[in-house]
Order: C-alpha cells, then structure tokens, then sequence
C-alpha cells in the first residue's frame, strides 16, 4: 500500500516534468536491492499516475510526448480561449474513466486475449497499412505532411538518443506556440462547458488495446487511426491510459511488456491472473491519487497563467524545451528540434489535420514491420 | 466540486480496500540450472560459464567453479542471453 502511494507520488511529479519518464525511474530502481513486492506495486502505480499528470505540460506548456502529441493542440487551444482548467478535467476524466472500464474488462480480456493475439499476430503490417491508407485518402495535403514527417521519423529514430521528445514537441508543441499570435493568456475559469464524450473513452480503451496488440504503436499512432475532429483529447488520454491499464493483463496473459516499467515488472515477477485483482487495487490508488494531484495543479496554475506575461512565458516555454531537447539528446536534438518545428509550422500554414504529422512515427513502424524484411 | 473528484475519491478509496484485502504472493521470475560453473573470472561483474555454454553473471556474489544449483533469471544483454544469478 505504502508502494503504491509513493509510486503514485513519484509518478505524478514525472508526468509533470517535460522529458521526464517513469522508464528512467524503473531503470534505476531495479539497481537497488529493494525487494520485488515493492518495486511491482510502485513501477506500476507510477506509470498510471505519470500518464494522468502529464496532462498539465501538454496544457499549460505545449510540451509533447509520444503519448499525448496530438492532445497537445487541443488542449492548449482550450488554454487560450480560458478553458485550460477545462481540458485538464477533460484529459484526467478520460484517463480514470479509461483506466476503470480496462479493470472491468479484464476478467474477459484473460479470457479471449491469448487466441486474439495469435490470430492477429500475422496480420499485423497489413492491418496497419490498410488502416493508414483509408485514413491517409481523407486528408487532402495531409498526405505530404504525412511522408515529409516519415521521412524526419526515418531519419532521427535510430540514429538520435532519446529522439521522442524533441521530434513530438517540435511538430506539435513548439511549432504551435511560434505561431500564436495571442499577447496574454485570457483569465481562466473553472466552469465545465462540454459533455463528458463517454463514447470516445471507450473507443479510447479499444485503441489501447489494438496498441498493444500492435507491436510499435504509440498513443498518437493510434489516435490517428480514428479519423475524428471532434474528441482527440478524450481519445488520446483514454488511450493513453488504457495501454497502461492493460500491463498487468498483458503481462499475466501474454508476457508481454510494452513500456520500461513493463519490462522491469516482467524482470523481477511472474504476474498471474489471480494477481490482477490486487494490481486493479493499485491502479486504482495511482489514479485516485494522480487525478486530485492533477486538478489542484491545474486550479492552481489558471490563478498564476493570467499574470504572466504570454509572449514572455511562450518564449521561456521554447527556450525550455529547446534545453531540455538538448540535455535530452545533445546538439542533435536540437536539429531535430527545429526541423520538426518548421515542418509542424508548415503544416499549420497549410490547414492540415495536424495527426498526419504522426507520419513521423507511423511510417518508420510500417518500414519496421515490413513483411519484406522478415 | 466536480463529479470528477468524487470518482478520484472513489478511486482512491475502493483501490485502498482492494490492496487491503488482497496480499501480493509474488513469484519471482527466475529460473534454476543446475550445473558445474566453469572458466571463472573476477572483476567489477563476477563471470563463469555454465555447461549449457550460457553465461552466467553475478552482481553481489563471487562466483566459485563447481557442481551447485542457482536461482536466477535468464536476460538478454547485447543481444546475448545471460544467466543472472539472484
């Protein structure tokens, strides 16, 4: 319990600090000698609360990650029309609704996962061209963004450290924040105006799912396959937090680990069935925890935005992210940086969905997987 | 306050009592071999070889040539398998 507490504490301060990844928290746990029945609960409660935090730096700073890039547009779109507050509950609402639906659905996904996962397993690269292309044919210019950014994914995955962050926030994060032309953050209110889209949670949960079924999706690759203009930010932290929400299952069923905690889990125990009751409870406790961190967080930063200057903070904002593309992955991050700026930049002056920019990371995965190579 | 904090509350609450109720009897993921560790080297990382010609690393303990029995996990380092010993 004491576990599960603190990895929710340390989760929510990752998921609140740009670049910062419980992966790096796993890593350097697993080199101390703590013993495996606190490590398991801890790894897995951080990892739940950093999904539902970093709703805050993809709000309030733009910052992008392969989990949240294209919720990064809609929610800081909130943020200059007052309702940053409101995209923050919108994101945190999704992530604990995501996080519910996948532990009650877990009994069935024990049961129908092994023989769904065999089935699909052969089919995975044609299933990821077919849906690429039905969604590539309804976005007009978006198709040369779409090959334009896959050839940046091309070039900067394999041969960048840590290459995420800075391709992700320059396409989506940076890139927004050179073209506003707003002066000052509006004063921020905490009244709630649209519905709670219950629908795209679930289509949330299927996406996580269909990710981690698919080898190589991240959140973002995966909400680009749902062609919808409306509902990106409850899709994408629903998806976020159901792919998370499903490690125990995969990891009792399948073995399978998708994410560093993951993998550290799956190094240290063997997790069966009859354990998933007792890693819901931990679930349950991170997201608990990590949902109220995140909305006094978020009252608190709607009092602080309004006074300060916004072409001031937006210039400290990149200049940050620049620094820490920087410390991330050396002068090269920076290049990526800015290319990915310019590209994402181009890809606003020319009106186009801004989840074709996602062509970064889905077609170095189509390349990846390719049937030919194999 | 919002219906959001209620189901964090409720969340949180129903997470507590499940973590009270039930007990983490957590297996180790590890693997036992048996066999006569051979080729020994010390350094920072104690080495061997087992016979089954997987190496065998130990971080905490040195490690002694002959016949015995080993807990450990099987990992992949540098695209080897390795026997770690635990």
């Amino acid at each position: 319990m004491i576990a599960a507490l603190l990895g929710s504490l340390v989760g929510s301060i990752t998921g609140m600090i740009p670049g910062l990844h419980t992966n790096l928290v796993a890593a350097i746990l697993l080199s101390t000698m703590l013993p495996r029945t606190f490590l398991v609960p801890f790894l897995l409660a951080a990892a739940i609360a950093h999904t539902i935090t970093d709703a805050i730096p993809s709000t309030y700073l733009g910052a992008a990650s392969s989990e949240t890039a294209l919720a990064v547009m809609p929610a800081h779109k909130m943020l200059l029309q007052g309702r940053g507050y409101e995209a923050v509950v919108i994101a945190v609402r999704a992530s604990v609704l995501a996080i519910l639906c996948t532990i009650l659905l877990t009994p069935l996904l024990a049961w129908i996962l092994p023989t769904s996962y065999a089935a699909i397993k052969p089919l995975t690269w044609y299933v990821l061209v077919g849906l690429t292309g039905v969604w590539l044919a309804t976005t007009g210019k978006g198709v040369l963004i779409f090959l334009l950014s896959g050839l940046l994914g091309l070039i900067v995955l394999d041969s960048t450290a840590q290459p995420l962050f800075a391709l992700l926030t320059g396409l989506f994060g940076t890139s927004t924040l050179l073209l506003t032309t707003e002066t000052s953050v509006p004063d921020q209110t905490t009244a709630l105006f649209d519905r709670p889209q219950y629908r795209f949670v679930l289509l949330g949960v299927l996406g996580g799912l269909v990710m981690n079924l698919l080898p190589a999706m991240s959140t973002s690759h995966t909400a680009a396959l749902f062609p919808f203009q409306a509902g990106h930010l409850t899709l994408v932290s629903s998806i976020n937090a159901a792919d998370q929400a499903l490690t125990p299952v995969m990891l009792a069923v399948l073995e399978k680990a998708r994410s560093g905690s993951a993998e550290a889990i799956l190094s240290l125990v063997r997790i069966g069935v009859p354990h998933l009751l007792w890693l819901g409870g931990v679930m349950l406790v991170a997201a608990g925890v990590a949902a109220l961190f995140t909305l006094v967080t978020a009252r608190f930063a709607q009092q602080v935005l309004p006074k300060i200057p916004y072409k001031r903070m937006n210039t400290l904002i990149i200049v940050g992210l620049g620094v820490t593309a920087f410390l991330l992955s050396g002068h090269r991050g920076l290049l990526v940086l800015a290319t990915a700026t310019a590209l994402g930049a181009f890809s606003q002056i020319l009106r186009c969905p801004r989840a074709t920019a996602m062509g970064c990371l889905i077609l170095p995965t189509l390349v990846r997987l390719a049937p030919i190579q194999s | 306050m919002e219906n959001i904090v209620w189901l964090s509350l409720g969340c949180f609450v129903v997470g507590m009592l499940l973590l009270l109720v039930t007990s983490p009897d957590l297996p180790p993921n590890t693997i036992s071999a048996i066999g006569i560790i051979t080729n020994v080297q010390h350094g920072k990382v104690s080495k061997g070889m087992l016979q089954t010609r997987i190496p065998v690393v130990s971080f905490d303990k040195k490690l002694e040539e002959g016949s015995g029995m080993y807990t450990g996990r099987l990992q992949s380092y540098k695209g080897r398998v390795e026997f770690v010993i635990e």
